[in-house]
């Protein structure tokens, strides 16, 4: 039995690893193409160029140049020093989201094995951490939420057990780094609720004493951020942040959640349930639900998605690791006399050897469900058709997830030397146009040595919210001061895209990455499809 | 003779004195009776959203639908808590 177990354990890892290398070469590839791949990176990288001119990007968006930042600084702050060295590029962003997800699956790790020790099934969890569709998505993007997850995932494992064993410094870096995690992504909220909660079960008087030396920290850095912004970072990243949920969205991304992640989620409910009726609740658990039931929830809001899962995978993929590594290792306790029962089943001889037939294969049934991977080329063409997977985007990439669910990141695959072109197609065309150029992403803008005017998504959150006015924007788009308009996803305020559409003629459709890029001129130069500027009444 | 008297004999007659001890822990039935209060309370709460006005439509929504099952459940695991009794939750 011990012999099939250990084939299986070897069957999964090879599985795990082949969707790690798949990532892998996913961020090589992407770490390389010098224009955004997520909408939204380029805002980043202008949101770091300005933190390395010691600038604040939290701005009034009713004033030329209408931008504003609605993210923390933290993850800009680290990528800065990059800016003086290489310019305003995206594969310094990149690979230090990459980094920060082997930091994560460390971490994951180290803390399973710390747990209950097996190196099989503690390398397991980190892998498996590696191997979602979610991390997959947004590990190599110049986008900080990932960063956000290393921290909040760093600052748990280190407050499970400094809590407990009462050690200040534990207590102090665990502070720092779950302030750090708040400072990337405003999300972490969640995170910091568990790790009271948890602190509250165990010890309410040291929690309350914690919770407050917390809250000052994380209040100082808030009140200074906000009075050197002249209150922009409290209407740009905190009031304009606050969406309508989308339940229908939400019901979709849990649906894909256990869809992707169940062989794993069996694990930790499990788990869960062992900690709440027989031992006591540690943080992780108190972590997972609270990442999976707020975290998924919040899915639902415009700019969420599946990425607001990938909390929730940290922690799954530690506690189904712990869970593991107990059946593995019959490792569990029984202390109350009601669960001894159980202890006995659990000790049976052929108890434990369906387990270590079982274990094994929820890794590789998990390996299976998250597979994505290019289904050309002349090592994954074969391989696509001995594994019997068809492309699922363009007869070239497969993603075990669907693309038709609402706020599923519909990104994944390589991109190509005409994407590059592609892009380098739009730059030419902005460095062309005399005037200012207004772009949906900003990576062209800077390529091309222009200015970067505005964040159509933060000028849509403070519409959402209330805030916005674009009165002088508008005025701009009625007196046709832009030479040129590159348009995407139409995610500006519906008063400035009817500005638009009254003033500027979509001229040309130029494809990147899958994504149609608009390109419009105003209504007095238009150029036709043959680049012949024409007139129009 | 020496004093015997139990050191902090305050912290065991009150309960809110217990609570802000240094090692004061939840036990099992103290989380359960706090749980099942959380989610009647939210239960009703929801259920009289429409009553009091705060509804925005009338009937009940998938938000509040949702928020229903969330907080039976939650008072549903408080109770099932309860008889596991003083073990540290």
């Amino acid at each position: 039995m011990k012999r099939v177990h250990q084939v299986l354990m070897g069957l999964a890892a090879v599985g795990l690893l082949f969707n790690v290398v798949v990532y892998g070469l996913y961020a090589a590839n992407l770490i390389q193409f010098p224009f955004d791949y997520d909408q939204g990176e380029g805002f980043e990288l202008v949101d770091t160029v300005m933190f390395s001119q010691f600038k604040l990007p939290y701005l009034n968006t009713e004033q030329y140049p209408f931008y504003s930042s609605n993210y923390p600084p933290v993850y800009h702050i680290i990528a800065a020093p990059f800016v003086p060295l290489f310019g305003a590029q995206y594969w310094y962003g990149r690979l230090l989201s990459f980094l920060s997800t082997l930091v994560t699956a460390g971490a994951i790790a180290y803390a399973v094995y710390r747990a209950q020790p097996h190196r099989g099934i503690a390398l397991f969890a980190g892998l498996a951490f590696l191997s979602s569709n979610t991390v997959y998505h947004i590990g190599p993007l110049f986008r900080q939420h990932i960063f956000m997850v290393m921290f909040e995932t760093l600052a748990v494992v280190v407050l499970a057990y400094a809590f407990p064993r009462r050690s200040w410094r534990g207590l102090l870096l665990g502070a720092i780094l779950l302030i750090a995690a708040g400072y990337t992504k405003q999300l972490a909220a969640i995170t910091a609720a568990s790790i009271l909660v948890w602190m509250f079960v165990r010890q309410p008087r040291r929690a309350f004493l914690w919770g407050l030396g917390f809250a000052a920290g994380g209040a100082l850095i808030f009140v200074l951020l906000n009075v050197a912004s002249s209150g922009e970072w409290w209407r740009q990243a905190i009031v304009a942040n606050t969406g309508k949920i989308d339940p229908l969205q939400v019901f979709d991304l849990f649906k894909l959640w256990w869809h992707l992640h169940g062989f794993l989620i069996i694990l930790a409910v499990i788990y869960v349930l062992y900690e709440t009726y027989i031992g006591r609740w540690s943080l992780y658990t108190i972590w997972f639900l609270a990442a999976a039931g707020l975290g998924g929830a919040a899915s639902g809001t415009w700019g969420g998605g599946d990425s607001y899962f990938s909390t929730s995978i940290a922690a799954l993929c530690l506690l189904s690791g712990i869970a593991a590594a107990r059946f593995v290792n019959q490792g569990w306790t029984f202390t109350p006399r009601w669960s001894k029962p159980i202890e006995r089943f659990l000790q049976n001889q052929r108890v434990h050897a369906v387990v270590l037939i079982v274990i094994p294969l929820l890794y590789l049934g998990y390996a299976r469900a998250t597979l994505k991977m290019p289904t050309d080329g002349p090592v994954f063409g074969p391989l696509a058709q001995i594994l019997g997977v068809n492309a699922t985007y363009e007869g070239r990439f497969f993603d075990s997830a669907t693309y038709d669910v609402g706020g599923y990141a519909h990104i994944g695959h390589m991109v190509t030397p005409q994407d590059t072109a592609a892009g380098w197609q739009i730059v030419d065309l902005m460095r062309q146009t005399e005037g200012l150029v207004l772009s949906e992403e900003a990576g062209f803008v800077l390529a091309a040595g222009r200015q970067v005017i505005t964040n159509p998504t933060q000028l849509k959150n403070l519409e959402t919210a209330g805030l916005f006015k674009g009165t002088e924007l508008i005025e701009m788009l009625e007196n046709r001061e832009f030479g040129l308009l590159v348009m995407r996803g139409q995610l500006y305020p519906s008063e400035v895209l009817r500005a638009m559409g009254t003033h500027y003629d979509w001229t040309d459709t130029i494809l990147m990455n899958g994504f149609e890029y608009q390109i419009w001129y105003p209504k007095s130069a238009t150029r036709s499809r043959d680049g012949l500027p024409h007139t129009q009444p | 003779m020496p004093d015997i008297r139990d050191p902090e004999p305050i912290f065991e007659s009150r309960p809110l004195w217990r609570f802000l001890h240094p090692d004061f822990s939840f036990s099992k039935r103290q989380i359960g009776l706090l749980l099942l209060l959380v989610g009647a309370a939210g239960f009703v709460l929801l259920l009289l959203l429409d009553v009091i006005g705060m509804g925005h439509e009338g009937g009940y929504g998938p938000a509040q639908r949702a928020g229903l099952g969330f907080f039976a459940a939650v008072g549903l695991l408080g109770l099932s808590l309860i008889p596991l009794g003083e073990s540290p939750a």
